[in-house]
């Protein structure tokens, strides 16, 4: 705890929040223009899967934005530590790095999960915006959010080794936009192909896909992308950790 | 000095009783990829006292200190700080009284030198009235509220020992603190070094290349070059080793070196240089020359440098 007040106290004058709303605020306006002119005319229609089709293009920008938005602030809470040269101020201090590792996640992660609570919350909202009658499928909802937040925490990790363990964070963010990149690509490319990077399982999250004859259906959500994060998440966090333990300074 | 603080060294004082050494190495050793950077040393600070730790670069002085900080782990050997092994169990208690400003200064360059502080604060876990006494010794009052971005090298500096002293601690690793100091920032440094034991009752050891800095703040003394100690004790050792030498300039410079051989001279070009000698050696010595003719020049006595004593410990040619 007074390692996560510490990770905030530094977080001071980083402008992170700034940054945070400008890219969620990209995507959901990036999102919500071509919803809104397909939903127009079928909002009234009960059997159209109008919710899912929001959470749909909302998903498939996350996969462009929030990668590059994960990137952006795991860089900034560590690229500090590398240019203040505090490593060596903090381990003397008996803040072990591993604990350290443990601190950023939980702040990267808080952080994040903010916006994917405003994000949740846009959803519904501007599904209520448009109109739409149907009740929100509580199922998919759910889904998309305990999903979304999983592969959140995926991603943190990984760009957090990064950051980390390289001083330039050129590299960390090449990763993360690369990885933005390779999302959105992803929505193009075959499930299995899909399957191999961890960017594109928000895709695997849209409960609504484009049919052969450019119709939007349903679909259901595969629980086990959610799964597989979740693994690769504790994984990554493990295997961090240890390291983080046994690097000398 | 307020009343804690008072109450706080007397405890301490109290405590030296107890324990001598405030670091004790035996046969420490780090090997990186199968090469000593540390071979074998033995490290003994006393309490209280200013011990120097003199090395030319890439001696092994940081790696050292970072090994009694427990920033890298020893290959060999064993090490106590305040009578306690240096182990898993010990770390964090040890730590809780240990300081240190390793290498560069560390600091949040995007905060402000109060926020900094505030952050050590949080994180030692200490009353406020440990960073505010420790920004009074540094004499940092005037700047805490600026960014430390925008601080000179030297403010950085005394931020860093600030920092280092948030805890109040018992010991203080400070690892080449001048480095980058203007004179000005030279001399305030050294000075407040020099107030840390007596006014505080904390133990400095103090990293250095330079052996005229050691020279003015430390009582004790430790010498390594290449990964291993080649001198440790008081500077009054390490002074005894100046003793002077002899130099005679005669008329044959070379005989008389060869008729005064039992006293080792060294042959120069400025004539015999012999090793230290009592007056009556000199009388004799002298005699020997005068019965075989030799005629004798110059007579003086050349006190040797401590950069000659360093030199000829290390055996190296070192920028000091």
């Amino acid at each position: 705890m007074k390692n996560l007040r510490v990770e905030f106290a530094k977080m001071k004058r980083k402008r992170i929040g700034m940054i945070g709303f400008f890219l969620l605020g990209l995507e959901l306006a990036w999102s919500t223009l071509p919803v809104r002119n397909l939903l127009a005319e079928v909002v009234d229609n009960a059997d159209y899967p109008a919710w899912e089709s929001v959470v749909m293009f909302i998903l498939t920008l996350k996969a462009l934005i929030f990668p590059i938005l994960i990137a952006v602030i795991v860089s900034r809470l560590n690229d500090m530590e590398h240019k203040g040269n505090t490593w060596k101020l903090l381990q003397s201090m008996g803040q072990g790095k591993e604990r350290i590792w443990h601190a950023k996640f939980m702040a990267a992660f808080l952080l994040i999960s903010i916006f994917q609570v405003l994000e949740a919350i846009y959803v519904l909202g501007f599904g209520n915006y448009l109109g739409i009658r149907t009740e929100v499928p509580v199922a998919m909802f759910f889904k998309y959010f305990v999903g979304a937040t999983v592969i959140n925490m995926a991603l943190i990790l990984v760009q957090q080794w990064l950051s980390m363990r390289f001083e330039n964070q050129v590299i960390a963010m090449s990763v993360g936009m690369l990885g933005g990149f390779s999302g959105i690509i992803s929505a193009f490319l075959p499930a299995f192909v899909r399957n191999l990077l961890i960017w594109g399982y928000y895709i695997n999250l849209t409960p609504a896909a484009f049919d052969a004859t450019g119709v939007i259906q349903r679909r259901e959500i595969g629980i086990w992308s959610i799964v597989i994060a979740l693994i690769a998440a504790a994984l990554i966090y493990a295997v961090g950790y240890k390291q983080m333990k046994e690097t000398e300074i | 000095m307020s009343g804690w603080f008072a109450k706080m060294i007397s405890e301490r004082e109290e405590k030296q009783m107890q324990t001598n050494y405030m670091i004790q190495t035996h046969q420490l050793s780090k090997a990186y990829k199968g090469s000593y950077v540390v071979n074998q040393i033995d490290l003994a600070v006393k309490e209280y006292e200013i011990y120097g730790f003199l090395g030319p670069n890439g001696a092994g002085k940081s790696t050292t200190m970072k090994m009694l900080l427990g920033l890298v782990q020893p290959t060999g050997g064993s090490l106590s700080i305040m009578g306690m092994p240096f182990n898993h169990q010990n770390r964090i208690p040890i730590l809780r009284n240990v300081g240190a400003l390793i290498e560069s200064p560390s600091y949040y360059g995007h905060l402000t030198g109060k926020e900094n502080m505030q952050i050590v604060r949080t994180l030692l876990n200490v009353p406020q009235k440990n960073i505010d006494e420790a920004i009074r010794i540094v004499r940092m009052e005037k700047q805490m509220q600026k960014k430390v971005r925008q601080y000179s090298l030297g403010m950085k500096q005394r931020l860093g020992i600030a920092m280092a002293l948030a805890g109040m601690p018992r010991l203080l690793i400070l690892d080449e603190p001048i480095n980058g100091l203007d004179p000005a920032g030279i001399e305030e440094i050294r000075e407040l070094i020099c107030r840390l034991p007596g006014e505080y009752g904390m133990t400095v050891m103090i990293s250095s290349h330079l052996l005229s800095e050691i020279e003015q703040t430390a009582a004790a003394i430790g010498i390594i070059n290449q990964g291993e100690m080649i001198f440790q004790g008081s500077m009054q050792d390490l002074n005894s080793r100046r003793s002077p030498q002899l130099q005679i300039q005669t008329q044959n410079n070379r005989l008389a070196a060869e008729l005064l051989w039992q006293y080792q001279p060294e042959l120069t070009e400025n004539g015999c240089l012999f090793p230290y000698m009592h007056n009556s050696q000199i009388g004799q010595a002298i005699g020997t020359l005068y019965e075989n003719g030799i005629e004798v020049y110059r007579i003086q006595e050349k006190q040797r440098s401590l950069e000659e004593v360093f030199l000829e410990l290390t055996g190296r040619e070192v920028a000091l």
